[in-house]
């Protein structure tokens, strides 16, 4: 295949996401496919990588919250199309376990979920428990898959206040798993005294925490 | 006042002083009249229930949400034990989303209700019916707030505290779609705030009705972390100075996070007050976008309230006062585990500002 071809697909499916055009996206995953570009590229190179630019105009206050949601949105209707491309065995590589969720008595979803949905699109392999979780469901969904970091996620002072309750039955039940925490009344003073091993400030910074703490970068 | 023996009680001078009682007047209502007043207070529009103010009071959660009795208890809880000039009530910001059918996580001891399951599939189908002010727990606000009236008339401002317009149709609809919505298909979105406003501005005349002297209009799902300046702009700006036009009374608004984005656009809602969060917001940036417009309400952080020692509580409120913080309010709910002696701080630290 040209590399000018190849080039043009790419930039239009990480330009689609980014101008939250899903159409685009499909349309260039589709073409991907019709030119015979390796899927994994196409994800990897084109969506993902449009992502992470995304992720960066977030950082900066160019986008919020609507615009990062629908980008996803346009990211995951071009996955769509290029996943059952993928030849057998060659699957995405994920860089680690993820088990994600609101900490018990809070509900609140928005900055847990933007977490949960960038660690995915960054390589990481989520199971999102969803909000008002408490620690026994933390802890039996450990001992079945076995993940390589926990994200708790609060919102309010009052809920927040668990933290440190969960951090030390976690690391009790298995020394090795890593905990990050977030939300808003959080800092990262407090993510150390809570005894969390990271901590992130938004969506982005929580997969640049997460390789971190995982030695990847 | 105590209570004189029967044969006093209707002699010239305690008539004369249970009419001075009944003329008392907060200075928080000059205030937002737009006087100067010679100190500062500390009132706190937004909610100020702790779990040991249950426990003195003798009325807490989960009563306080379904009791009339209980409710206007526990909201004067605060002014009775901490000392805040001013009362609010409800608790929550469920009641609304309650009625019109969402999922209800009940409250608890430690727990408000919250909000679990949209009510509406699609935004069409959104509804307010006519009658929704009768059904739920609005009664049990209403009735809170008529004793509260009857009891401190207006010796001690009463706040009738209503989920925001943006915040409650992400309630009924559920909030990322509803943000995603704001991109994807505007016109439908603006339609569905029409409805939920003019229910907001229903239920807060029937607040004022029932005796709140001020309404709080909390809009955390507006905040600058979530939505960019010209979203507000262009489906909040609208809405909020509808409901300012409409409402019959003062009014604060309270969104939290940072707002520092929105200020310049806060200040053309119309709206009396503004309730911010400290310290994400910076006070001199909100002092200059809103000039005299509307009273700056806030900003002692509840991390510290929550955390803190009462030092680190005066310390806090001395800075808000020398930024020229009109209000003095803690800059969000306080959590429960707030420690009473912390809120006692804020107001003993107010009380030597003026000395």
């Amino acid at each position: 295949m040209k590399e000018e071809i190849r080039e043009t697909i790419l930039k239009e499916l990480a330009e689609g996401v980014i101008q939250l055009d899903d159409d685009r996206v499909k349309t260039a995953a589709l073409k991907a496919i019709a030119e015979g570009l390796d899927p994994l590229v196409a994800i990897q190179e084109g969506l993902v990588r449009g992502m992470n630019t995304v992720g960066q105009l977030f950082q900066k206050g160019e986008y919020f919250v609507p615009e990062v949601l629908i980008c996803a949105d346009s990211l995951y209707a071009g996955l769509e199309i290029l996943k059952p491309h993928l030849p057998k065995g060659q699957e995405i590589k994920k860089v680690g376990k993820v088990l994600i969720g609101s900490i018990e008595g809070d509900v609140h979803e928005i900055g847990k979920s933007l977490v949960s949905m960038m660690m995915d699109i960054g390589g990481f392999a989520v199971t999102d428990l969803g909000v008002d979780v408490p620690l026994q469901k933390f802890l039996s969904a450990h001992k079945e898959e076995r993940c390589d970091i926990m994200a708790i996620s609060a919102l309010m002072s009052t809920t927040m206040l668990k933290m440190p309750e969960f951090i030390r039955a976690i690391k009790k039940e298995d020394p090795k798993v890593l905990v990050m925490v977030g939300g808003a009344p959080i800092s990262r003073e407090l993510a150390e005294k809570f005894g969390a091993d990271g901590y992130a400030e938004d969506a982005q910074g929580a997969v640049l925490e997460g390789k971190k703490i995982l030695h990847l970068q | 006042m105590v209570r004189p023996p029967y044969h006093l009680r209707f002699s010239r001078f305690f008539l004369l002083q249970r009419w001075r009682e009944a003329l008392k007047q907060s200075p928080v209502f000059a205030l937002f009249d737009g006087q100067q007043i010679s100190r500062p207070v500390c009132s706190s529009p937004v909610v100020n229930v702790t779990l040991e103010q249950m426990d003195l009071c003798g009325s807490s959660y989960p009563e306080a949400f379904s009791h009339p009795g209980h409710m206007a208890n526990l909201a004067e809880s605060a002014y009775a034990f901490a000392g805040f000039e001013g009362i609010r009530l409800p608790f929550d910001l469920c009641i609304e989303a309650e009625a019109a059918g969402c999922g209800i996580k009940p409250a608890g001891r430690e727990n408000p209700p919250s909000v679990v399951k949209p009510a509406f599939e699609n935004f069409d189908s959104l509804t307010m019916p006519p009658d929704i002010l009768d059904r739920g727990r609005f009664g049990i606000v209403f009735e809170a707030a008529v004793c509260l009236r009857k009891k401190y008339k207006k010796s001690v401002p009463i706040y009738g505290g209503i989920t925001g317009p943006f915040t409650l149709a992400g309630h009924l609809c559920g909030t990322n779609k509803f943000l995603k919505g704001t991109i994807k298909s505007p016109d439908t979105v603006k339609n569905v705030l029409r409805t939920v406003t003019d229910f907001n501005i229903a239920y807060a005349n029937r607040l004022l009705d029932a005796g709140c002297h001020f309404i709080v209009v909390i809009d955390p799902s507006a905040s600058g972390d979530l939505i960019s300046e010209r979203t507000f702009q262009t489906f909040l700006l609208p809405v909020y100075q509808e409901m300012h036009k409409r409402i019959g009374g003062k009014v604060i608004l309270h969104i939290c996070g940072n707002t520092n984005q929105l200020l310049p656009v806060i200040a053309e809602t119309g709206f009396e007050g503004f309730s911010f969060e400290g310290p994400a917001v910076s006070v001199r940036a909100a002092h200059e976008a809103m000039g005299e417009k509307m009273t700056l309400i806030g900003n002692i952080p509840t991390k510290t309230l929550l955390m803190g020692s009462p030092e680190d509580v005066g310390r806090d409120v001395q800075t808000a006062v020398r930024e020229k913080v009109d209000l003095l309010a803690p800059a969000c709910g306080v959590a429960l585990q707030t420690p009473l002696a912390n809120l006692k701080a804020m107001v003993q630290a107010v009380h030597q500002i003026l000395t």
